[in-house]
């Protein structure tokens, strides 16, 4: 009775996966036909030296980037990956019903060291921007190794960390606090140095918060 | 003498062990260079790292210019490798590493940047 019992739930689930509605399911398949881990893991205790962990890729991106940037992939960094080599790595591009599927898939690829909500939704506005500028231009030169796009909208800046020209697109302002706070847990082998407790709590979010208006 | 075998072989596994703790807590500091500094100060310690653009305000000390580099203390170079150029009056485009590297990689980098100059 209970194999049978077995059986039918077995076949259910299937079923459920294999619902054409379930794009997560279907994005975590194109995810495998598309060879996505030839280059990129997708377990957080290995990384690889061709391109970013995708482990935490729900936490990091915004889903919406995630869909449109698979569709039509432009490079977020301007050396090649894990070298100084000025130069790009080029990505293939998903078809757009794919990208939706795939990102549906790295949306469920979440970290709990993320907290959610810890960062009001929203860009800096007002005093808080001004102090996020402050922080992020002034008391660290951040700039020195990521691009971002200055007065006029001209894009200015270092080459080796990824472009933060378009963060506040791309990245989750709760993923950033995190990063900040503990950035070896995701990328124990960034160039970057850490600033766990170079910037205080109220400082991070901040951060966070001003980094949302770089669009 | 099976107890005094398995004891020795304990003894060794530990030793290797703590071998391997070491060389993992401490690149050397040309590594550390290669990894870290040469982003901006460049491989060769010219300050011709891919991140030296026109567009920055202050442009990366070049390790190599000895009349430069002796103006500055050995405790001068710690403290702006660990607190960042804010350490030393000078731009915050150089970041801290207090938190990235251990102290004694601070120091070895201090020495490393001294045979750069060779001053």
């Amino acid at each position: 009775m209970s194999k049978v019992l077995s059986v039918v739930l077995a076949m259910g689930v299937g079923a459920v996966l294999a619902a054409p509605g379930n794009v997560f399911a279907d994005g975590k398949a194109t995810f495998g036909a598309k060879k996505c881990g030839s280059c990129h893991s997708t377990d957080a205790a290995k990384a690889s030296d061709k391109a970013p962990n995708l482990s935490y890729a729900g936490s990091k991106y915004q889903a919406a980037w995630l869909e449109a940037w698979l569709a039509k992939p432009t490079p977020v960094r301007q050396v090649k990956w894990g070298t100084l080599t000025k130069g790009t790595t080029s990505h293939d591009a998903l078809s757009a019903g794919e990208a939706k599927e795939v990102a549906a898939y790295l949306a469920t690829l979440t970290d709990a060291k993320v907290a959610k909500g810890a960062v009001p939704a929203g860009e800096a506005k007002g005093a808080a921007k001004v102090q996020g500028k402050l922080l992020f231009e002034k008391k660290q030169g951040c700039y020195g190794c990521h691009l971002v796009k200055g007065s006029g909208g001209k894009v200015t800046g270092g080459f080796t960390g990824p472009s933060l020209a378009e963060a506040g697109a791309r990245l989750q302002a709760d993923w950033i606090v995190a990063y900040l706070k503990d950035p070896n847990h995701f990328f124990p082998e960034t160039m970057s140095p850490n600033y766990s407790k170079r910037f205080n709590d109220n400082e991070m979010k901040t951060i966070a918060q001003y980094m949302m208006s770089f669009k | 003498m099976k107890k005094i075998a398995v004891t020795a072989a304990a003894v060794f596994a530990v030793a290797l062990l703590g071998m391997n703790i070491d060389t993992a807590s401490a690149k050397d500091a040309k590594a550390n260079y290669d990894h870290y500094c040469a982003q901006c100060h460049g491989t060769s310690g010219k300050g011709d790292g891919v991140n030296n653009t026109k567009d920055l305000p202050v442009s990366p000390r070049n390790h190599t210019d000895a009349n430069e580099m002796k103006k500055l203390t050995d405790a001068d170079v710690y403290n702006a490798i660990k607190d960042g150029g804010a350490a030393t009056s000078k731009s915050t485009l150089m970041p801290p590493f207090g938190e990235t590297l251990s102290d004694a990689e601070l120091k070895d980098m201090v020495k490393h940047i001294r045979k750069l100059c060779g001053c």
